[in-house]
């Protein structure tokens, strides 16, 4: 090698170190904490409405969402690997309907953040902290939350793969509920019809939201090979974790008890019970505050990265500090947890729609105009 | 007949010498005579208390003034003459620098100057009484070698030397403080350590400005990225055979003249709950005990917290049996439990505290004052009650099983913003507590390297430790360039 060459090497090498980049299993968790969020409490409810017994099915159905955004995200990757679908999206529709189409992109996250911070509250306010207000817990919750996004992508995805192995109990316990359902209650498998089970995977959908996330972070991985697998490895994680819960939680409690439930999925607690508390749920919830947490932390970091990227001149940190009290006002709005559910069936699924629409137009005009215009651009 | 060059004269060469070493010091200047016709006056210039005496005696003096008989009158270079001839010390050598000859003078060097000479013979003499090697007393394993570092540079090098035998361990020399003028010598394996990082140290070494560096804890302070942070950020060991496998996973050993403890960078998070112990005794075992380690951090952090959280708000999670017992204990206690706890904590830490910096004589007496006058009579005064006594106690107790000092320290400090937490937000508070601690260690970096987190591949020697010869690699948190630490000797992989 010449010496200029190995001069090279050696700015590059310094550069990687000091660039903000993700490892496989971080980018990967990253993803999985995004999208595993208080939705997790209570997906065998938005199936088992119409597919009755086959709603795992349909969550396994539904799992083509984030299939699809994944190999989308890799085709984009491998097209213009340091620019986010933000910068893409002007390219592809101009600057002015490109911010106005970026800026409906990131308000998803923000309601999804919002959705998910309420939801918390409210879940925790019924199981652990009866006696707080719903501003007093989002007001203090918000805070170590915040500092994750303040303290931006590298100390995300840290937490997200340290949160993930911490947290990897939570996916174990429900085990003990074997012991006492039936399986009777999951019985006949596709006996709703597979009409039913289509229908209900669209429902299932919107729990899978939160991957759009990829299109924003893809240009933050180490190694941009490994994109697709770290996609399929996230959806696989995601879907067994709902597959593996609906399931639970129809064996256990039957498809007519569990829509008794808001949360159903906690009631998979009540299989251990350990003689100095009397009820495991109190545990389990603690817990899976820090899964809520860390989604609520990614979706934060989504959104006041987003806002970053579409106005260059106030950094990240700034719209932190920004969004903080904007985040407030929005999960207060939202009110009580019918209320919350009802905003979420509305809203969700148009944003669905408007994020499948908004990525693929974007991924079909990358692939018409291949090499000819962006690459000027 | 004497000789004469009028260039540089005996006594301007000791009085130059003098005053650039300091005439407050306690040099000692000896004039002799070497030869017996054409003869040399000739000095020897050493520190008292720094320079062993008896070699100066037996091993430049004698041969010197005793054995020559040489003819000086026309020879050419007669300082190394005489140094290869006559002097019987193996590190000898001519040096020219008269600044460089003042500071050898101070590290226990003695000079030898001939008349009219400029240029002077560098003697190494270096002595001085200093401690014989022995156990560490602070870091004790029971299967470990019996040696610990002490406070001499040179001993400490040679410790490290003894023990890697790889041509490619490399030291280099600094010289720190203003006034104190320190040594300090980094060591690493060169083919190993990343390079990059190495860099990035040496710079921040070099732009150190300060008078005095009296140990190696001063140096950390004035190196790392976090100064308010509570967790310490980087580790030392007063045991070679710690430093040694450290070096060998990339990491940079700082050793520094006059301390017996060697710090190596980078540090991270989890070797503060590693000990020696660790790798010498069975693998399971191992494991059990670092769980207990982990379980002792998350004792001391949220048993206290828990326990306030149960007793205020969340009274029906307790089971019935209990609860009895609780409000038995409770009666007639007019402090809160939180008051109680906070005050039972920071009794116990001033016991810690007291019993830390006593002579062991009169921490007998803090024993049984503290243990058994103040728990029993806290308790018959209805100040606390026996369960909030417990809670702090094992709080305490789990705090000792967190191997490192420092890091206990620390740990044990995280109870109160807990405790505070929890009296206010009950399990909310206990849930933002730690969440905020692990975002906070999450975003803590030292040089670029991350402080915790935690890679699929390191997990061999995290919370488990796996038998040696499975650790192929080395750890991938520390930066280095020779990844392969050995081959898969057993051919575990192909069986």
């Amino acid at each position: 090698m010449t010496l200029h060459g190995k001069a090279i090497l050696e700015v590059r090498k310094i550069n990687r170190a000091k660039d903000n980049l993700l490892t496989t299993n971080q980018f990967t968790f990253t993803l999985k904490s995004i999208m595993v969020g208080i939705a997790t409490l209570s997906i065998p409810n938005t199936v088992i409405k119409v597919s009755k017994q086959d709603g795992w099915i349909s969550i396994l159905l539904g799992a083509l969402y984030p299939l699809y955004l994944v190999i989308i995200a890799n085709f984009m990757s491998k097209n213009f690997p340091k620019d986010n679908i933000l910068v893409l999206s002007k390219k592809c529709f101009g600057n002015f309907i490109g911010s106005i189409l970026n800026f409906i992109f990131i308000s998803f996250f923000l309601f999804s953040l919002t959705l998910e911070f309420s939801g918390y509250s409210n879940v925790f306010r019924v199981y652990g902290v009866s006696f707080l207000k719903n501003y007093q817990v989002l007001l203090t919750a918000l805070i170590p939350i915040s500092f994750v996004a303040y303290k931006g992508i590298k100390t995300l995805g840290r937490l997200n793969e340290v949160g993930f192995y911490l947290t990897i109990a939570l996916i174990v316990f429900p085990i003990g509920i074997l012991a006492y359902g039936s399986f009777y209650n999951l019985m006949p498998v596709f006996g709703s019809g597979l009409n039913n089970v289509v229908k209900a995977s669209k429902q299932a959908v919107v729990a899978y939201s939160g991957m759009e996330i990829i299109f924003l972070i893809y240009p933050f991985i180490q190694d941009r090979k490994k994109l697709l697998k770290c996609g399929l490895l996230n959806t696989s994680i995601v879907t067994f974790i709902y597959v593996w819960v609906t399931i639970g939680t129809i064996y256990y409690l039957g498809v007519e008890t569990s829509q008794k439930y808001l949360w159903p999925v906690i009631t998979l607690a009540d299989s251990i019970q350990i003689p100095v508390i009397n009820s495991f749920r109190y545990i389990f919830i603690t817990l899976f505050s820090l899964v809520e947490f860390k989604c609520i932390s990614t979706f934060y970091f989504a959104v006041s990265y987003g806002l970053n990227q579409s106005i260059k001149k106030v950094s990240a940190k700034i719209f932190t500090i920004l969004l903080y009290p904007i985040i407030i006002i929005i999960t207060m709005l939202y009110g009580n947890i019918t209320n919350t559910n009802y905003y979420a069936e509305k809203l969700v699924p148009i944003y669905v729609i408007f994020n499948l629409t908004y990525v693929s137009i974007i991924a079909i005009s990358i692939y018409l105009k291949r090499g000819v215009n962006y690459r000027k651009a | 007949m004497q000789l004469s060059n009028k260039k540089c004269t005996l006594n301007d060469n000791i009085n130059n010498i003098r005053n650039l070493v300091g005439t407050k010091n306690e040099l000692v200047t000896r004039n002799f005579i070497i030869g017996k016709k054409n003869y040399l006056e000739a000095a020897i210039i050493y520190m008292d208390g720094l320079a062993k005496k008896d070699v100066i005696d037996r091993d430049i003096l004698n041969p010197l003034m005793l054995h020559v008989n040489d003819d000086f009158t026309l020879m050419e270079n007669i300082e190394e003459y005489i140094y290869k001839k006559y002097i019987a010390v193996s590190d000898t050598y001519v040096e020219i620098d008269i600044n460089k000859v003042a500071d050898n003078i101070k590290r226990g060097k003695t000079i030898l100057i001939v008349q009219d000479s400029c240029r002077f013979i560098i003697i190494d003499t270096t002595g001085g009484v200093y401690r014989a090697i022995t156990e560490p007393v602070n870091e004790i394993a029971l299967r470990g070698p019996r040696e610990g570092f002490v406070e001499n540079l040179e001993t400490n090098i040679s410790m490290l030397r003894r023990r890697i035998k790889d041509k490619n361990l490399a030291t280099e020399k600094f010289v720190l403080g203003r006034r104190s003028q320190t040594d300090l010598v980094i060591m690493y394996i060169d083919d190993i350590v990343d390079k990059e990082y190495l860099q990035n140290i040496k710079d921040k070494i070099n732009t150190i400005d300060i008078d005095s560096i009296t140990e190696n804890s001063i140096l950390e302070q004035c190196l790392e990225e976090h100064p308010y942070s509570i967790f310490p950020q980087v580790i030392g060991s007063e045991r070679p055979e710690v430093i040694e496998s450290k070096l060998m996973e990339g990491k940079i050993a700082f050793l520094l003249a006059g301390t017996p403890y060697v710090t190596t960078y980078p540090t991270i998070f989890i070797e503060f709950f590693q000990t020696t112990e660790d790798y010498l005794g069975r693998v399971i075992q191992t494991f059990l005990i670092r769980m207990l380690r982990m379980l002792a951090v998350f004792v001391v952090i949220s048993f206290p917290a828990i326990y306030i959280t149960l007793i205020k708000f969340n009274q029906e999670l307790i089971p019935i049996d209990y609860i009895k017992s609780l409000i038995q204990a409770r009666k007639g206690i007019s402090l809160s439990p939180f008051m109680s706890l906070l005050g039972m904590q920071i009794t116990l830490e001033l016991m810690r505290e007291g019993g830390l910096r006593m002579p062991s004589k009169i921490g007998q007496t803090l024993s049984v004052v503290g243990g058994i006058i103040i728990g029993d009579a806290a308790l018959k005064a209805k100040i606390v009650s026996s369960s909030t006594l417990l809670i702090a106690g094992i709080s305490i107790v789990a705090s000792f099983a967190i191997s490192y000092y420092q890091m206990s320290v620390s740990i044990r400090l995280l109870v109160y913003p807990m405790l505070i937490l929890s009296n206010w937000l009950g399990i909310l508070g206990i849930v933002i507590g730690w969440f905020f601690i692990l975002a906070y260690l999450c975003s803590m970096e030292n040089f670029g390297v991350p402080y915790f987190a935690f890679t699929k591949s390191d997990m061999k020697d995290t919370f488990i430790r796996a038998p040696i010869w499975k650790m192929n690699k080395r750890p991938e948190l520390i930066p280095h360039n020779d990844p392969t630490r050995q081959s898969d000797f057993r051919g575990e992989k192909n069986k």
